[in-house]
């Protein structure tokens, strides 16, 4: 005969409904005979039923499932006791109920007779509640115990002598009532620790999950605690905290010591907290070290900072909560030499959160978790231990830098802070990048003005890892190129964010960032020097500007030696980029900026240079013959704008462009080239330029004559181009700069050049070679004939058209 | 309704840090159809945020731009409107109406955008349209002093099309309409 095997979960089942069963039963005699007024014989069977519960047989949770039984069926009990006219005094019955055989029974029969003996008030609450909570002792099984008391617990709960209550007065006060509670919670934390120890080692996992699952017993005394109306903070100081910390303590048990606490600092209220603060931290240093003493702080800091950011008027003055925790913080660090590293830098992020919360003008609280955070490091680096550099403490320490700078959403107040910028030491090369990206993006993204010389280099050291090489940098195989150029112009927008309206100031940040930019190497400074030299003629610029309108006084020569100065810069900075020949485009480009901006100012030698820098990078750099047309067409479109120059040297510059022209590669290119130089020749003041007045020169140049040399060369050129198109697209060109001419009302173009150059192009179009169909002929031959469009139009309204015969 | 953003001259990072936090507001991407930008962004990022805007960007090539395969000029043909892009250093002298009135004449557009000088502008020559868009960051131009932040939104319906300004006058946008109707 084969016995089936069951496992222990259903074996716990099948013992459960056997039990259940009898408890139902009897349960169904006990009311049966309280309907027939049977009352001893419904204790009787009572007693039958809580018997159930002498049990030793059930896991936790199965205990409580019977446990739940027997107190529903318990409250029927109570509430016939309480209403019925049963004819027994309470003083009887509560003789009678302690003759039940079993201690069990018992006191839970006393328990339930006692509550209603309180509530009729034929006794004082205190002494019951005495007399109850003493008589308990009996039973010392962890698990049966815990359940009496938890059973007595809630029977009472509403019958304490609370300030307030009905039970006040004879029947006590809250300090009686405070004592039941206290007295109950150290016996079943005494019990509940007790259940550790029993039974051999190797169930210890499963002892304690079960004791996990008994915590709530214990934990709901202290809820009871913080519901008692009459405990004001003196007495929770004085009386409540001394003996519970007292016992958590004492207990030395490690479960039981993580989840006091934390219920502790669950079920009280905030200004309790705030008044005991050194109390309750003093305890934490005194928890066995198996305790996770840092969730509990945690827990406590953010529920203050809570607090602290709801009811910022409720803190007293004389608490500063900021600094207990910090020293208390620190002991408990240094008596835990075990203690996990990012456990360590959590606390401390914790306590930089308060500081941020509860106290976010004082630059002096973060300077000192940052600091201590800091020196901790250190220690352990001349250890030689790495653990810093474990993911979770990594995270730990990128939270201490970027925390305070998603709060003050302003670097400057970053830069304030002392030990900041050493706690970058401790993180990777990758890390250290993309805090730094993050304090860029910041400036950016808050638009953050950087004003003082000293802040604009504690800000680009801050940066250093986007500024410069690091020796723990990887290779520049492994760098992302698109990435790096992103970065690095991230700084180069930060340079715009440099401002003071004090130009000696000014100057000296655009010193201090060059020479860091520098420091970068040729890589960057493509990126960073650029809007450097911007800023720097902007600043000259600004300061002309200031002196013409009065609102900056500057003589003469002072004037002179700063736009000397500022200039020098702008040349020297773009020399630095002058080193790496693939940037000869954009220095030249520079330069002509430059040129522009010294017209502007009336440094007439300084644009000169300039000038001629770009002309050299011209002549020496720039060989290809795209490169050299676009190039050669800002030159001159430059040129035309420097209104700053001498006869002499506006010729000299003048002759050295055209020469340029006639030793462009292709002819199409010489041809334009040489029309444009024509408007270098040409500039009045009538013609309709779109700009401000600043580009109304100063000096006007109107030299017919070598217009029209100009155009007659082109022309010549153009006739010699051999390809079609190209020749008719040239012709057309030159017909548009006649037309040019014309507008501006200069007499350069003899009347008959026109039709002529017309018939020119009508011949060109129509020789055999062209293909009418092609999209190259099709396009010039539509610029062409809008070019005769407009020329129709214009014979009805201008007079200088009324010769001209359009065919 | 056909609504086409024109920007340029924005010079990130080489002479501003970020477009006007109050013109980004205004940017809402879905809303805008075509954008059209005469250079100088002048980096891939300001591309990007571009191309974030509307799925159609046309960029021609400013002086300054990193990215040295745009074209030097750009024909785009949205409803009944031909335009044209071109930078403007190109044109000598720069920003001179009549120059640029050549440019359209090549081109053959009804409506011609040009940048450069970093300052609004619009015009008519002989029933076409001239639009420069000003510089969208109030970068520093050698050219202008006291640059004023503008950019222009176009609604094309039919042959109209309307031109909305968009100028950051100390902490306010305002706006001006322009109207222009295609001469057939």
């Amino acid at each position: 005969m084969a016995t089936t095997q069951l496992t222990a979960e259903e074996e716990q089942e099948k013992l459960m409904e056997q039990a259940k069963g009898v408890v139902n039963t009897e349960a169904f005699h006990m009311k049966r005979c309280l309907d027939n007024a049977k009352l001893m014989d419904a204790l009787k069977h009572a007693s039958n039923m809580i018997s159930e519960l002498r049990t030793s047989l059930l896991s936790p949770k199965t205990y409580y499932s019977l446990y739940m039984t027997v107190f529903d069926h318990l409250r029927h009990l109570e509430i016939y006791l309480y209403e019925e006219k049963h004819g027994k005094k309470m003083s009887e019955l509560y003789e009678l109920v302690q003759y039940a055989g079993n201690i069990l029974p018992r006191l839970y029969l006393l328990a339930t007779v006692g509550s209603v003996y309180i509530k009729s008030n034929e006794a004082p609450a205190k002494d019951v509640l005495r007399d109850l909570v003493e008589m308990c002792r009996g039973v010392q099984h962890p698990t049966r115990g815990l359940f009496l008391r938890n059973y007595l617990s809630e029977m009472t709960k509403d019958k304490l002598p609370d300030s307030g209550s009905p039970y006040e007065g004879k029947g006590g006060d809250v300090k009686d009532g405070l004592d039941f509670i206290l007295l109950n919670f150290t016996e079943m934390n005494k019990l509940w620790v007790r259940m550790q120890h029993q039974g051999p080692v190797r169930d210890k996992e499963r002892r304690e999950n079960e004791r996990l699952e008994l915590r709530i017993l214990v934990g709901k005394n202290l809820s009871r605690m913080s519901q008692l109306e009459g405990i004001d903070v003196a007495m929770y100081t004085e009386s409540v905290l001394p003996r519970v910390l007292e016992q958590i303590i004492n207990c030395k048990d490690r479960i039981a010591q993580q989840y006091l606490m934390e219920v502790l600092i669950q079920v009280f209220p905030d200004e309790f907290h705030l008044a005991t603060l050194e109390q309750v931290l003093a305890a934490c240093g005194q928890l066995l070290t198996g305790v996770d003493v840092k969730a509990i702080i945690v827990s406590l800091i953010d529920r203050l900072a809570q607090f602290a950011v709801k009811s910022p008027d409720t803190i007293p003055n004389e608490v500063d909560i900021f600094n207990t925790f910090f020293l208390h913080v620190g002991k408990v660090i240094d008596q835990r030499p075990n203690m996990e590293v990012h456990d360590v830098l959590s606390l401390e992020v914790s306590l930089l959160n308060l500081s941020l919360k509860c106290y976010p003008q004082k630059l002096e609280y973060v300077d000192k978790v940052i600091g201590f955070c800091v020196s901790y490091l250190s220690g352990l680096k001349s250890k030689e231990t790495t653990d810093y550099t474990k993911p979770v403490a990594v995270k730990q320490i990128v939270n201490l830098l970027t925390v305070p700078i998603d709060n003050y959403k302003n670097v400057l107040t970053l830069l304030k802070i002392s030990a900041y910028p050493q706690l970058q030491e401790y993180l990777s090369y990758t890390t250290r990048k993309k805090v730094s990206v993050d304090l860029v993006k910041n400036v950016i993204e808050n638009g953050t003005i950087i004003g003082e010389p000293d802040q604009a280099e504690k800000f680009l050291a801050l940066i250093q890892t986007l500024i410069e090489d690091s020796p723990d940098q990887p290779d520049r195989s492994d760098v992302d190129p698109e990435d790096f150029q992103e970065e690095q112009n991230m700084v180069a927008s930060v340079v715009n964010m440099f401002d003071n309206d004090d130009p000696g100031k000014l100057y000296k940040i655009y010193l201090t960032a060059r020479k860091a930019f520098i420091a970068g190497g040729q890589d960057r400074m493509k990126h960073t020097l650029f809007p450097l030299i911007f800023r720097a003629l902007r600043l000259v610029t600004k300061i002309k500007d200031q002196r013409s309108d009065g609102t900056l006084t500057l003589d003469d020569d002072d004037w002179g030696k700063i736009g000397k100065k500022l200039f020098q810069f702008v040349h020297d900075t773009i020399s630095h980029l002058k080193e790496n020949k693939d940037l000869c485009e954009w220095t030249l480009r520079l330069f002509l900026q430059a040129s522009q901006s010294a017209s502007y100012c009336d440094f007439e030698t300084i644009a000169y240079e300039f000038i001629t820098q770009a002309f050299t990078i011209y002549e020496e750099d720039i060989a290809e013959s795209k490169q050299q047309f676009n190039a050669l067409i800002i030159i001159l479109s430059t040129l035309r704008t420097l209104s700053c120059f001498s006869d002499e040297n506006n010729d000299t510059l003048v002759g050295k462009s055209a020469q340029y022209c006639k030793k462009l590669l292709k002819k199409p290119d010489q041809s334009r080239a040489a029309s444009l130089v024509s408007h270098l020749f040409w500039i009045t003041n009538t013609s309709s330029s779109s700009s401000s007045s600043q580009q109304q020169h100063k000096q006007e140049r109107r030299d017919e004559t070598r217009v029209f040399e100009c155009l007659q060369m082109s022309l010549k050129i153009a006739g010699g181009i051999m390809d079609a198109g190209q020749k008719t697209n040239a012709f057309v060109e030159i017909l548009n700069e006649y037309i040019y001419y014309l507008d501006t009302k200069c007499g350069t173009v003899p009347p008959s050049h026109i039709p002529t150059l017309i018939q020119l192009i009508n011949t060109n179009l129509s020789a055999k070679e062209v293909d009418p169909n092609s999209p190259e002929i099709i396009a010039i031959n539509t610029y062409y004939q809008n070019t005769l469009k407009y020329i129709q139009q214009k014979k009805e309204s201008d007079s200088a058209y009324a010769h001209l015969s359009v065919q | 309704m056909v609504l086409i953003l024109v920007v340029g001259d924005t010079h990130i990072p080489h002479r501003a840090h970020d477009l006007p936090s109050r013109f980004k507001k205004l940017l809402v991407p879905g809303r805008i159809q075509h954008i059209l930008s005469p250079g100088n962004l002048c980096t891939k990022e300001t591309h990007d945020y571009l191309k974030s805007l509307a799925s159609d960007v046309h960029i021609v090539r400013g002086d300054f731009d990193e990215n040295t395969t745009y074209p030097e000029t750009k024909v785009v043909t949205i409803g009944a409107f031909k335009i044209g892009l071109c930078h403007g250093h190109q044109i000598v002298p720069w920003g001179d109406h009549q120059s640029l009135s050549s440019l359209q004449r090549q081109l053959d557009v009804d409506i011609l955008i040009t940048g450069h000088t970093h300052k609004f502008e619009e015009f008519e020559i002989n029933g076409k349209f001239f639009i420069n868009p000003g510089s969208a960051t109030g970068a520093f131009s050698p050219l202008s002093n006291d640059v004023v932040p503008s950019f222009v939104l176009i609604d094309i319906q039919n042959t109209q099309a309307t031109t909305y300004v968009y100028q950051l006058q100390g902490e306010d946008v305002k706006v001006e309409k322009i109207e222009f109707k295609k001469t057939l």
